[in-house]
Order: structure tokens, then C-alpha cells, then sequence
């Protein structure tokens, strides 16, 4: 190859057009496309509380120094290793915590004095989603799973809000309601009715067949790898939309009230339609800047209601023993109240963990009296103001990676997260 | 009009699959290329399903009817292999891509 040929090719690449060679990237484009067999589990749902949840109304309980206005220290409640806020006598609505702990404790690993390192919203819920805080670029942890092990399900990754960057790594989708589950499992449907279609049976097979042999006319004929991958994308996507058809045996015939329930259902479905590795469920209005335990007291049991339903609904359907539940926020609240009784940005929280291989019943870090971060010795799990350090976002999901076997990915390999192997949390799964 | 009825009749088919494709598509396809070909094999073979199968609905399918005043007449399905033509078209790269 001469030079100047050389020059040209790479000047080629650098805009993104590139080259269709034999036995290359196109030869890998025109590989046969079949309907992916259902996704089979793990399954994954980060919980988001938007808007900064109080820990120490929940799995982080003070009751000292003023922090809590609603018990006092010799309140605060266990349930084996945990330790945590009395809310039966301040919910309206929802599940306390002495509720949610008496059924889930022994299953729940709880990371208290994580160091969010900021406390705005923005950068907070961006750090938390990808373990990533300086840049825009990074996918969630959510998106990357659902790249390393679905990349061909047509709803991957599900999201219901919550800071859901893909990293472009995968397809992000938005089904707001089950309805339009509905509608977009059976499009070949007027608004998803399948006694509704647009087409007798055979003549959507023919369609299919002439869509199929356009394919393969298309693919032995030399396009630009750009215009090569979209279509070779289009028809996988369209292929891979049939298998969304499985979903409609397990959309619920009633449709739940609560926020979480609503999204909850939608995910369920589509994870036991083998269509979905994982999803975003996120409710709002935890930025409680005024009267924060009025609002406290009316998210957090609805949140863990919500957290509760899904584990229930998990079970009916037979895909619990595969389902990993992460549970957190994008900040704490402060250890004080401001002049309206609410609590502000605090840059120090929890987290929660549970799902098959987690050990449950155990709490890992903390925070201490004035609800600051104590630093954690990374290979022993314990508490040490000395030796330890402070675990942010970046060492949770160094370990979430792991955990998920994805680690060593490609995708996950071009998102690194830093970190040396002294701070690597050894044994935070149990 | 009825594909291999008569050689005109074909000849109008294929025409009508050109203005589809040059409409929906953009392309500018003879009448005898291979895409418009593949169209019209489409058609052919929906028409010669229906026919196979006897006792198709002499309408237009009853979702589709689209609130008229009666129901378009399709004794011979040729009205419901043309919607799946233009649904066909419909999903193709060209159509939904720039």
C-alpha cells in the first residue's frame, strides 16, 4: 500500500467512513441474523430515590444531635445486623421499615458512609449511575449489563427516569406505561390488540421474506460500513421486535396505582419475556429542602413498598432467585434541619444490595455521630479512621462489575473506572 | 387487476411498484430491476395465498376499514396484499433512514 493511499484510508476512518474489506468489519455486518433466544437471567433494577433520600430515616439511624426530630437514639430499631429508623407510627401509606426489614433484612446488604464526593443533584445522580463522576460519556451500570449480556434483546435497557446515559453502548428504552407495552409487543396490532391486526398471518410472512431476501440482495453488495450497519441493524432490530410478542402473556390484566408498582410490572414482563436485562425504576420528590420529614415519611415507605413489590411480583413469576436489587440515591441530607424544617444536600449516603450470591444480613461502612463518612479498610470490610479509605461511587461499581461477571468486557474495559487494587472492597458480596 | 393475469396487467402492477418506490423510497427503479421484482413477487404471492386459502373476507380487513361508509370491496385481496406492499416499503432503510 502506498503511502498516499495510506493517508487517505486513515484520513477516512477519522471522519467515520472507513472501508467494507474482505473478511473485515462488513463480513461481520452481513452475518445471518436470527431471532435472539430469550434472555435468561441475571436480571438487573437500580432503585433511584430522586432527589436525595434521608439515611438516617432509613438504614443510617442518628436520633442524636438533632438530627432526627422523629426518634431519639434509644428508638432506633434492629433487625440482625441492621440497624434502622422506627417509621411504623409516621407512614401514611406504604411499607415502614420495620415492615420492609422483618421480610427482607436477611437478604440485604446495606453500604453505609459512601462518599458521593458532591452534593448536587446533577453530578450526584451522574456519579452514582456510573461509578464515573468528570465525564458525560460514561454508560450507567444499568446500560453497560445490559450491553455485555443483552445487547440483542429489544428492551435491554429499560429506564423510567433517573440519570440513564448509555454510553452508546446500547439501546435506551422508555415504556412510560403498560399499555404501551402493550402497543409496541404487538405492533403488527391496531393499539396492540392481536385480534386488531393490520395483516392476515401469511401475508405478514411474506412481507418477512421479501424484507429477509432484501436483506441478503443488500448485503453482497458494497455500501459504506456506516450505511452497512444501519441497515444490517434495522432488520436485526426488526427480527429481534418479533421475540417482544412474549411479553403480552405476563402484562398483568389490572394495573397497579402506585408509581413504582406501574413501572415495576413493565419491567418484570419483560424480564420474564427473556426481552430485558435491566432497568432504571426511579420515583421523585426526595429533595425535601422543606419539611423533610413530612416527606420523608411519605417516600420512604413508599419507595421500599415499591422495592417490596417487585420482589413479591418476582417471586409469583419465578425469576426472584435471578434478580439483583440495587437500592440508592444520588445524596444525602444534612444532619441538620434549616429554618422551613427541611434538610439539604448532604454528600454523604447509603446504599442497598440484594440478589442471588449477596450475602444479606450484613452492613458494611459508616457514618459517624455528626453523620460523616468513616473511612473503610477495602480489604478487611471494617471500619478504620487510620488505615482506611473513603469509598465512593467508582468502588462500588468496580465491585458491581465484578460481581456481574463484566469486568473484563470490552465495553466494560473502555469505560474504566480507576482505582488501584488496594482499593478494590474484597468480599462486599459475602 | 391481478398479477400474471395478462401481460398489460403486469406491466401496470410493475409501474405502480416503481411510483411506490420512487414515493416511499426515493429510488428510481426500472420496472424490470430486481427490487421491483422482489415487490412484485410480494404482491403475486399475497394475491396467490389468499386465493390458495378460499374463503378470504371479500372486504378489507374489518380494522382497517377506517370508518367508511361501507367496507372497500377486496374480492380477489388484491386491497390488502398493496397495504402489505406500502408496509413493506415502510420498513426498509430507505424509508426511515436519511
Amino acid at each position: 500500500m502506498n503511502k498516499s493511499r495510506r493517508d487517505f484510508l486513515k484520513l477516512c476512518s477519522m471522519v467515520g467512513l472507513g472501508f467494507a474489506c474482505p473478511g473485515g468489519m462488513t463480513s461481520v455486518l452481513r452475518a445471518d441474523v436470527k431471532e435472539a433466544p430469550p434472555y435468561d437471567g441475571p436480571f438487573y433494577i437500580v432503585f433511584n430515590a430522586s432527589g436525595g433520600w434521608d439515611t438516617t430515616y432509613l438504614m443510617d439511624p442518628k436520633g442524636v444531635g438533632e438530627i432526627n426530630r422523629l426518634y431519639q437514639e434509644g428508638d432506633i430499631l434492629t433487625k440482625g445486623a441492621h440497624k434502622f429508623a422506627p417509621t411504623d407510627k409516621h407512614k401514611s401509606g406504604g411499607m415502614s421499615n420495620e415492615e420492609f426489614y422483618n421480610e427482607f433484612g436477611s437478604e440485604l446488604l446495606t453500604f453505609n458512609g459512601l462518599d458521593y464526593s458532591v452534593n448536587n443533584h446533577s453530578p450526584g445522580a451522574r456519579y452514582m449511575a456510573t461509578g464515573k463522576l468528570d465525564s458525560l460519556a460514561y454508560p450507567t451500570f444499568a446500560a453497560l449489563v445490559a450491553a455485555c449480556n443483552g445487547p440483542a434483546c429489544p428492551l435491554s435497557f429499560l429506564t423510567f427516569g433517573n440519570y440513564s446515559a448509555t454510553g452508546n453502548v446500547v439501546a435506551m428504552s422508555r415504556v412510560p406505561y403498560l399499555q404501551s407495552l402493550q402497543k409496541i409487543a404487538n405492533a403488527d396490532s391496531i393499539e396492540g390488540n392481536i385480534h386488531s391486526p393490520y395483516h392476515d398471518d401469511f401475508a405478514l410472512s411474506r412481507i418477512e421474506q421479501a424484507l429477509g431476501e432484501q436483506q441478503a440482495a443488500r448485503a453482497s453488495q458494497p455500501h459504506l460500513p456506516r450505511e452497512e450497519r444501519a441497515m444490517s441493524m434495522l432488520y436485526a432490530a426488526q427480527v429481534n421486535s418479533k421475540a417482544l410478542q412474549r411479553v403480552t402473556p405476563h402484562i398483568p390484566s389490572s394495573i397497579p396505582k402506585e408509581r413504582l408498582s406501574q413501572q415495576a410490572e413493565i419491567a418484570l414482563a419483560s424480564f420474564k419475556a427473556g426481552v430485558c436485562v435491566s432497568a432504571n425504576l426511579s420515583i421523585g420528590q426526595f429533595d425535601s429542602h422543606a419539611n423533610n420529614d413530612t416527606d420523608q415519611m411519605k417516600l420512604i415507605p413508599e419507595f421500599l413498598a415499591g422495592i417490596a413489590y417487585v420482589l413479591r411480583r418476582a417471586e409469583a413469576l419465578k425469576i426472584r432467585e435471578k434478580l439483583v436489587i440495587i437500592i440508592q440515591s444520588e445524596m444525602g441530607r444534612t444532619p441538620t434541619y434549616n429554618k422551613g424544617n427541611g434538610k439539604d444536600h448532604w454528600s454523604i449516603g447509603s446504599a442497598m444490595f440484594l440478589g442471588p450470591g449477596i450475602k444479606g444480613n450484613r452492613v458494611i461502612g459508616a457514618t459517624d455521630e455528626k453523620q460523616f463518612g468513616v473511612a473503610l479498610n477495602p480489604q478487611s470490610l471494617v471500619c478504620d479512621k487510620e488505615q482506611g479509605i473513603r469509598i465512593r461511587p467508582e468502588h462500588i461499581h468496580t465491585a458491581l462489575r465484578e460481581y456481574a461477571g463484566i469486568a473484563a468486557h470490552p465495553l466494560s474495559k473502555k469505560f474504566p473506572l480507576g482505582g488501584t487494587d488496594k482499593e478494590v472492597l474484597r468480599g462486599l458480596w459475602g | 387487476m391481478l398479477p400474471g393475469a395478462s401481460p398489460e396487467a403486469d406491466t401496470k402492477i410493475r409501474e405502480a411498484i416503481v411510483f411506490l418506490h420512487q414515493r416511499v423510497l426515493g429510488r428510481n427503479d426500472t420496472p424490470q430491476s430486481a427490487e421491483v421484482e422482489r415487490t412484485y413477487q410480494l404482491f403475486a404471492g399475497i394475491v396467490s395465498d389468499a386465493a390458495e386459502r378460499g374463503k378470504m373476507d371479500p372486504e378489507e380487513i374489518y380494522t382497517c376499514r377506517q370508518g367508511l361508509e361501507r367496507p372497500v370491496a377486496d374480492p380477489k385481496y388484491t386491497v390488502r396484499a398493496w397495504r402489505a406492499v406500502v408496509t413493506s416499503l415502510l420498513r426498509q432503510h430507505e424509508f426511515l433512514h436519511e
